[in-house]
């Protein structure tokens, strides 16, 4: 694990551009603080010795094969889906039938 | 209402003095003693005349809570068998989804937003009688222990309203507490159902990963979250789980595990004689309140009374569950949030001039401060030359946290008993400034979530200070039936 004290406010904006935040220098500031505060409290897991260790992703691996077989996943079969008129009436901006966006493509 | 129709039996000493539990609401409509349309008029006068300063609701529906009540009056007046919730009112967390009714999730990024559909959990519910009041308050994308984190202002405490109901699901358990509602939905991902009810002095079920669908939940962090209902008695939890539980082909990970007559069994009043109980005693260390401590000890002495063998055991990777527990839920919850990008749903940010300008204003505008520290955290354990050190290795401590519990339930104890939380409520604005510390008190409460058992937050009576403090009975894979009885005896007193 890489010292974490030397996480620059560079990797921070970094990764708000993965994570499509736009943050101002305030939040840059004070999140970036409690990044660092909390990357440096998760180094309490190298600790733990966990190289013979499979990663548990999923819980239900632990139950799930004695309880239920092998067939988790039901039949693939068409069901009604929600009425488009219903979804678009959730959406900020539609013309009916699509989401509408800010253009893309520039002529 | 609650004197009207308190009668002997359920629930003992140490529930909430004067509360309406289900069995004798069911009792009232059955036998014309009140109207499922009374009970529902009492609950909106009560949430008017409350919830001005709780603040436990964020929406109401009373207008389609008087036709479901009418319903439920129709059957009654023609005879007819009364379904096992009928006219029992429910509150809703608002990350559950309810067709026509708004679901913000606590955030401005869903301001305005109404559900296409309804969470499985909730149709249930109502299939079986229930009466939903309208949807209720939690921190923002149920991110958070105080309910602090709501875009819409916190909850407060309805036992000392200066202080925090807990959270996420803190309107769920206040709404309860104060008399608003006779059961709520949360949810738990960290602590969520559990520590809230016990900050408010109500019941709170963490149901086993998949014994209740997920489908129609605003997702935070999928492999973890659940749905448990808050009530005012042991029993009144297991009747709603009764009803909750069970597959849905519309959540692939809900469980086919036949889900057995949880009253009924109660009904047998089998007791705890016998059963072997497990105390942690990395549950009892550093850093837990006198008060908690002597609540949990008490609990402990009266199962003991009952005829419980109580037993020391050791969970030893206790101590990595809050940090394997904030990599993996932030990463998932990293994933998740994705979704909210001003496009489909909710709120997006004006004048944005590109497409990739309207995503970022739009979270920026749209979540809170709590919720982009996670995102970052998140992202930044999964972001390349990252995701081997922080969230795979947080996956494996998870297998090492689920293995200690695996190893003790059945070969040495059959239920655990541990506080909820280090301290009863805290003061509104104490830990703001100090995220670390906040996540710092789920450390009772995040091993369950990572390990996949079931859970129970029984009230056992209050601080010096009248503050509400609950126990934690755990119990493993879908033995939410050991639960109960452990936590019914622990009701009982």
């Amino acid at each position: 694990m890489r010292e974490q004290g030397s996480i620059t406010r560079a990797d921070v904006e970094h990764v708000a551009a993965l994570a499509s935040l736009a943050l101002t220098p305030e939040e840059l500031e004070r999140l970036g603080g409690d990044l660092r505060s909390m990357l440096g409290y998760v180094a309490e897991l190298e600790e733990v010795d966990t190289q013979a260790i499979a990663p548990l992703v999923h819980v239900s691996e632990l139950f799930r094969s004695q309880a239920e077989g092998a067939g988790t996943l039901r039949a693939d079969e068409p069901l009604a889906s929600l009425l488009r008129a219903v979804v678009m009436d959730g959406a900020p901006a539609t013309d009916g039938t699509f989401f509408k966006v800010p253009k893309v493509i520039e002529r | 209402m609650a004197e009207r129709y308190t009668q002997k039996g359920v629930p003992g000493p140490n529930a909430p003095e004067n509360t309406l539990t289900i069995p004798h609401l069911r009792a009232a409509i059955a036998s014309g003693a009140a109207s499922a349309g009374d009970v529902v008029g009492q609950c909106f006068r009560s949430i008017r005349e409350r919830d001005g300063e709780i603040h436990a609701f964020l929406s109401l529906c009373e207008e389609r809570a008087r036709e479901q009540a009418a319903r439920i009056d129709g059957m009654a007046a023609a005879g007819d068998a009364l379904p096992p919730l009928a006219g029992v009112p429910v509150g809703i967390k608002d990350v559950l989804m309810v067709a026509g009714l708004p679901a913000t999730a606590g955030s401005r990024v869903l301001e305005g937003y109404v559900a296409p559909y309804t969470a499985t959990a909730v149709r249930r519910l109502e299939e079986a009688g229930a009466v939903t009041l309208g949807k209720l308050n939690c921190d923002e994308f149920a991110m958070g222990s105080s309910n602090e984190n709501s875009a819409y202002g916190p909850t407060r405490n309805p036992h000392a309203p200066d202080h925090v109901p807990g959270g996420s699901s803190g309107g769920s358990a206040a709404a309860v507490a104060a008399g608003m509602a006779v059961a709520s939905l949360g949810t738990d991902t960290g602590g969520s159902i559990r520590q809230p009810a016990s900050f408010c002095g109500v019941v709170g079920l963490l149901p086993t990963y998949g014994r209740v669908s997920r489908y129609g939940l605003i997702a935070f962090a999928s492999s973890l979250d659940r749905i448990g209902p808050l009530t005012n008695s042991v029993r009144d939890a297991a009747t709603v789980l009764g009803v909750m539980a069970g597959e849905d082909p519309l959540d692939a990970t809900s469980s086919a595990q036949p889900v057995p007559d949880y009253c009924g069994l109660l009904e047998r009043e089998e007791g705890v004689n016998g059963l072997r109980i497990g105390v942690p005693a990395e549950y009892f260390g550093e850093g837990l309140d006198p008060e908690v401590r002597a609540a949990a000890e008490r609990a402990l002495d009266g199962l003991r009374e009952a005829g419980a063998e109580i037993k020391s055991l050791a969970l030893p990777h206790t101590r990595f569950a809050v940090p394997a527990y904030y990599l993996i839920a932030t990463a998932e919850a990293s994933a998740n949030l994705a979704r909210f990008d001003g496009v489909r749903y909710g709120y997006r940010a004006p004048h944005a001039a590109s497409l990739s300008g309207m995503y970022r204003e739009t979270r920026d505008g749209g979540f809170g401060a709590e919720v982009k520290r996670r995102i970052l955290l998140g992202t930044y354990a999964l972001s390349a030359g990252y995701y081997d050190a922080f969230y795979k290795k947080a996956q494996q401590v998870r297998r090492l946290l689920a293995e200690d519990f695996l190893r003790v339930f059945g070969a040495e104890v059959d239920a655990i008993v541990t506080p909820v939380a280090p301290t009863p409520a805290f003061k509104l604005g104490e830990k703001t400034e100090d995220p670390l510390a906040m996540y710092l008190a789920d450390i009772y409460t995040v091993t369950a979530s990572l390990a996949g058992i079931c859970g129970l937050s029984v009230p056992v009576g209050c601080s010096a200070a009248g503050l509400p403090i609950g126990v934690q009975v755990l119990g493993t894979h879908f033995d939410e039936e050991t639960v109960f009885r452990v936590g019914e005896a622990i009701e009982r007193g």
